[in-house]
């Protein structure tokens, strides 16, 4: 059933959403995202259509009538939406190609951009799909984030990995791709964000054993019970006890059994 | 050196035309910002309250001169 929602911040966790068929929760730059199996709910900011609903203010959770959604990854004026069937729809700005679409404008209601998916991850202006042991890229390029000779693509560009990947990730400018060979990390790097070498963490035989979490510019992996964290750590999001930004991956003192990074803050648990 | 977060073109920030300011998001969660006074001055740098990050904005200064700073070369032929 509908729970009201405030108008206004809200400083402690509330109710909003009751039912028994919630099947995840996504969380983006300034979206919320509830999936079931027959739609998702979604409440946000929606100045550039990124929240998937064609209406420029949102107040309470409002359904997309989106099948079967097993994943959300969000850009941050775009939306990805992957569905159980390997369907990859996508909503928000078109500009610089971040779906892969000729036009520059907003795409309110999520359209139907490829077939035969198996991942999706969404940076800052540029995207990402995971289809065939491939993965291919479109939007921005600044920063190498799809590893192209070129500022931005619209078309998907073929992202050369050395291993199969099994699953892809994002900050807003840097790339990654879990693969057979381990963790890749490609494009922005000048806070330590592709983390030097992972060799020495990384058993490319125990990547089923390893969780991720991608804020803005930091990284969190957990590897057994191990968590390690690199990148941009201005507010002590890597959790190290400096504000130092963090060049080499650093081995937290504390066991863990997952992890969760948002724009600038990281959790575990 | 300056080092700049990033450079942003003037069209991918958000207006708030009562407090003429353009805000941009920031990767902190916060937002860079820059006045529409400043462009019009030829500053260029928008920061963030929260962060050491500052942002290029890349824009025409033309577009943001006041009405009557704007030099009029017809009316000055004139007068010569």
């Amino acid at each position: 059933m509908w729970l009201s929602i405030p108008q206004k911040e809200v400083y402690e966790f509330k109710e909003v959403y009751e039912a028994d068929n919630i099947v995840d929760i996504f969380c983006g730059w300034n979206s919320s995202y509830i999936t079931t199996r027959e739609m998702i709910l979604a409440s946000g900011e929606n100045s550039f259509g990124a929240l998937g609903i064609e209406a420029k203010k949102v107040s309470c959770f409002t359904p997309i009538m989106l099948k079967d959604t097993i994943k959300i990854s969000t850009g941050m004026r775009h939306t990805l939406f992957l569905s159980g069937s390997g369907q990859v729809y996508g909503c928000g700005t078109t500009r610089q190609g971040t779906l892969s679409l000729h036009r520059n404008d907003i795409v309110w209601n999520p359209i139907k951009l490829f077939d035969n998916a198996v991942d999706i991850a969404c940076g800052q202006f540029h995207s990402m799909i995971l289809t065939n042991g491939k993965v291919y890229g479109f939007g921005r390029n600044k920063f190498g984030q799809l590893k192209g000779d070129f500022q931005f693509t619209v078309d998907p560009f073929e992202i050369q990995l050395q291993g199969v990947p099994k699953s892809i990730f994002s900050n807003w400018s840097t790339s990654a791709a879990l693969s057979n060979k381990g963790l890749e990390l490609w494009g922005r790097n000048d806070f330590g964000q592709c983390a030097g070498s992972l060799d020495s963490i990384i058993d490319p035989l125990n990547i089923n054993q390893m969780q991720l979490a991608f804020g803005s510019e930091h990284t969190l992996l957990l590897f057994k019970d191990k968590v390690y964290t690199w990148g941009w750590n201005e507010h002590g999001n890597c959790g190290n006890g400096t504000n130092l930004n963090i060049y080499i991956p650093f081995l937290l003192p504390m066991v863990a059994k997952g992890v969760c990074c948002g724009g600038g803050h990281s959790i575990l648990f | 050196m300056t080092s700049f977060y990033d450079e942003i073109e003037i069209e991918d920030f958000e207006y708030n035309e009562e407090e003429e300011m353009f805000y941009f998001p920031c990767p902190c969660g916060d937002k860079f910002q820059i006045s529409r006074q400043d462009l019009a001055d030829e500053i260029d740098v928008a920061t963030c309250p929260s962060c050491s990050l500052i942002i290029r904005v890349i824009y025409d200064v033309e577009e943001f001169r006041e009405e009557g700073e704007t030099v009029d070369f017809d009316q000055e032929a004139v007068a010569v």
